[in-house]
């Protein structure tokens, strides 16, 4: 029997939680945040939990079951608590090839049959079909969601995905696909199907998502946080003092790195939208070395190196961000700004290191942390 | 008061109580040939022995001379603890490559209790425990199969030998394997002696 959630003692973090309660409500839910805000971690999260496939065993002699399950009975706020027998997660990345037969169904070629046709089951298809049986729950992980059409990927199956048209509902929606013998039938999603997508926004690459796609779905929002890179790297939560000439341990090259992600974040949020901004995770791409300055410092570089790449992408083509953002006209910066004219034109670039050295870039980071 | 750690496990033994095996400890058994140690619990010597050896510590001389294992296993009796002996034996003549748990049926080990009828196929399992204490519990088909239930790493093992089994024994007109192994915690070696 399901348990209420004060009685769930397992411990459920807040993304994680929010996300599977935006699941029981909306049944569809879209993760959206800046590359390395941790979409991915939160997935694999959600997709573990939504299993609730008893992570590990416990132990109560005396009991019936003396080795039993930790985590206990799944939580009565959780996506159908009451389908305990089979809950599947049904994972896939949608790209710009991805089709309506790749997700749900269509025609082939059968290729052991030339001239022949099968009928595809695709993802979302066959989570269906699992969700249907009874003590049955499905869940479909849709990643990078706006890397494909995702529009003609769901096709006609858009139009039964919202929580009132499901079957069973009173407004359940029936669409036709193909059944196993290529004939149209009426067909509706079933209650116990879920679906959660996650994207990034802002990522240039990709088409927007339609408003009548994005409004079928819940959306569940990430940001970049200070407060999980802070640790990762050794520091205290919040910055504290100013920081020296030259950096005396560890901590003070993480210090200005921290800082200096966080006005570059700010400068980002002001000039394109939050969206572009660069999330902590990209900054924590190894474990951080807090005994040793060169490694330290070697660590920084290879972060700072993300983070320039980052910049550029944003700011391609805008020497005059770029040069704002680097400092480029302040005389301690390793970024030097050259000026001239072209065909007419007044015409600029930014001359310095490509890879500054690390008693540069710890002069960079001081002095963008400052700005 | 302080709470007792709760024991880790080190080592678990199961073995599934077949429709012969259930009769025979529910004493109704009408097969004449099942024998005088009809309600002994069997496995197979060779595979067994040092599972079961690392379970039953204690080293006895029986009655009738023969050298034996026991082990003093701990069962809740209302709101107390109780221990009662239980015995494993070498193999009798008759069944030269079987140990055996003798009088499991009879022992208060089980909770005196008979397995239930309605919870699918049933295992017994004997489990040593890090406090140096051993138990002796039912587990149920059903139980194992619904998640949450049983830990994963039990659960992973039991269903899993069932499957080795069952494919092992609808290959064989006669002589069908039940469905026996262990799980050494220690070390996270899973046997199923179906896979032997």
């Amino acid at each position: 029997m399901p348990v209420s959630e004060e009685e769930t003692e397992f411990e459920i973090e807040p993304d994680a939680r929010a996300v599977l309660q935006a699941l029981a409500r909306r049944k569809n839910v879209i993760i959206t945040g800046p590359p390395g805000t941790g979409k991915s971690r939160l997935l694999n999260q959600v997709r573990a939990l939504f299993e609730w496939d008893s992570g590990s065993t416990g132990s109560d002699p005396y009991g019936d079951i003396p080795l039993p399950a930790e985590r206990g009975p799944i939580p009565a706020w959780f996506p159908s608590p009451d389908q305990i027998e089979s809950r599947h997660t049904f994972p896939t990345v949608f790209d710009q090839n991805t089709k309506y037969r790749d997700f749900m169904r269509g025609l082939v070629p059968q290729v052991t049959n030339p001239g022949a046709f099968i009928v595809t089951s695709g993802t979302l298809y066959r989570a269906s079909v699992h969700a249907a049986e009874d003590g049955n729950a499905a869940l479909v992980i849709v990643d990078e969601i706006n890397r494909g059409p995702a529009v003609a990927a769901f096709g006609s199956a858009l139009v039964g995905l919202e929580s009132d048209k499901r079957r069973g509902a009173e407004g359940e929606q029936r669409f036709e696909i193909l059944n196993d013998f290529g004939e149209s039938v009426t067909y509706s999603l079933p209650p116990d199907l879920y679906v959660l997508g996650a994207m990034n926004e802002a990522d240039t690459s990709v088409e927007p998502l339609d408003v009548a796609f994005l409004r079928r779905f819940a959306p569940y929002r990430l940001e970049p946080h200070a407060e999980v890179l802070r640790p990762h790297l050794g520091l205290g939560r919040t910055p504290d003092g100013t920081l020296p000439d030259t950096p005396s341990d560890p901590s003070t090259v993480y210090e200005a790195l921290a800082r200096a992600w966080a006005r570059v974040n700010h400068q980002i949020t002001l000039a394109r939208g939050a969206a572009y901004q660069l999330g902590h995770g990209a900054l924590m791409h190894r474990t951080a070395p807090t005994a040793d300055l060169p490694a330290a410092q070697e660590y920084t570089q290879e972060a700072w190196a993300t983070l320039r790449g980052h910049l550029d992408e944003v700011f391609y083509g805008d020497t005059r961000a770029m040069v704002d953002l680097l400092l480029a006209e302040d005389d301690r910066s390793p970024y030097t700004l050259e000026e001239g004219t072209f065909a007419g034109q007044a015409v600029s670039r930014i001359l310095g290191p490509t890879r500054p050295d690390s008693e540069q870039l710890y002069l960079l980071l001081r002095l963008i942390s400052q700005e | 008061m302080t709470q007792q750690p709760k024991p880790d496990p080190l080592i678990l033994v199961y073995k599934e109580l077949t429709d012969r095996e259930l009769k025979k400890l529910q004493a109704i058994s009408n097969i004449t040939q099942s024998g005088g140690g009809a309600r002994d619990l069997r496995v197979p010597a060779k595979t067994f022995r040092s599972a079961m050896h690392r379970i039953f510590t204690t080293t006895k001389t029986a009655s009738n001379g023969k050298t034996i294992r026991t082990a003093q296993v701990s069962y809740r009796n209302g709101n107390d603890v109780g221990t009662t002996e239980l015995e494993y034996w070498p193999p009798t003549d008759s069944r030269p490559r079987e140990d055996r748990v003798a009088r499991v049926h009879a022992s208060p080990a089980l909770g005196g209790r008979l397995p239930a009828s309605n919870r699918g196929r049933v295992f017994v399992l004997f489990i040593r425990w890090s406090n140096g204490e051993v138990g002796c519990y039912y587990a149920y088909e059903n139980d194992l199969r619904r998640r949450g239930v049983w830990g994963p790493e039990v659960r992973d093992a039991i269903l899993g030998c069932m499957t080795d089994t069952d494919l092992k024994n609808a290959n064989r007109a006669g002589n069908k394997v039940s469905v026996q192994g262990y799980i050494d915690f220690t070390n996270g070696e899973v046997f199923c002696h179906a896979s032997v």
